[in-house]
């Protein structure tokens, strides 16, 4: 994948306004089969390494543990 | 156990067969591509980590409820349904800002109340609303997204149990339980959510 791609890529991604609803909108063309430019966001993406704090991801792991019970749950009552 | 090897479809696979590392290790696998994702969008960290949450309780949902189809795009599958949860988000506070909120039960979640009011005063309103997020935060799960439904999306208690899959009486009933732990909440930390 050429890098300067990557580049004008994330540049565009990183300048993206959320005022503009067509902006976000647009970026929807990227999740259809193969549009090579989903690779070039995930390279973005991998580049900009920002992270979530680790009591979210805490928080989602409590939430399957819970969620899963549930669906045990309900499975036996059927 | 070695999981850098592990592909998606083997981590998906030991999570839909009982064993919840698999989802940690999908997590924690792509946490920040997904995060960093949500944030470029909303540029705001709060609404970010949310959105990400989101994200993963409906990935995890859809794995265990049998949704989920492999095709080996796991990755790219997650990423779509952040965009589309903040898609959602930006569509519920357009709609909320068209629609009148004079039937909301706590006005401290009508931001316009501030409007007009000085910074000292905007300042404890900022608080109270960090303070409130945080109490939130402590709730079980389904009284926490009854209360985010219905405050922050504009949701009816009809929209809420369609969204959530239960009757209208159990979003109503999650609704009263989220209030009395909020009150529970409020005396034990000893909180002050009024201007004074």
């Amino acid at each position: 994948m050429p890098m300067d791609r990557t580049s004008t890529f994330c540049d565009l991604i990183k300048n993206l306004s959320n005022k503009n609803f067509s902006e976000i909108h647009a970026l929807e063309s990227l999740f259809d089969d193969e549009n090579e430019d989903l690779d070039n966001l995930l390279e973005c993406l991998d580049n900009l390494k920002t992270d979530v704090r680790e009591e979210v991801v805490q928080k989602i792991v409590k939430f399957a543990r819970e969620y899963r019970e549930k669906v045990l749950e309900r499975e036996n009552v059927k | 156990m070695n999981t850098h090897n592990r592909s998606d479809y083997e981590l998906v696979k030991q999570f839909m067969s009982g064993d919840n590392s698999g989802i940690e290790l999908l997590v924690n696998k792509y946490r920040s591509k997904v995060y960093t994702y949500i944030l470029l969008i909303v540029k705001n960290q709060h609404l970010a980590e949310d959105l990400f949450q989101d994200t993963f309780i409906k990935v995890i949902k859809s794995l265990l409820d049998g949704k989920y189809k492999e095709n080996g795009k796991f990755l790219s599958w997650v990423i779509r349904i952040a965009h589309n949860l903040t898609i959602d988000h930006y569509r519920k506070i357009k709609q909320l800002n068209a629609v009148s909120r004079e039937d909301f039960q706590v006005d401290i979640f009508n931001s316009r109340k501030f409007s007009g009011i000085n910074i000292e005063e905007h300042l404890i309103g900022n608080q109270i609303t960090k303070d409130i997020k945080n109490l939130i935060d402590e709730l079980p799960f389904d009284q926490k997204e009854v209360i985010l439904l219905r405050h922050y999306c504009g949701l009816s208690f009809k929209e809420i149990a369609e969204h959530t899959n239960v009757s209208i009486n159990t979003a109503l009933g999650r609704m009263r339980y989220a209030l009395i732990n909020l009150r529970k909440l409020v005396r034990e930390k000893n909180l002050s959510l009024t201007m004074q």
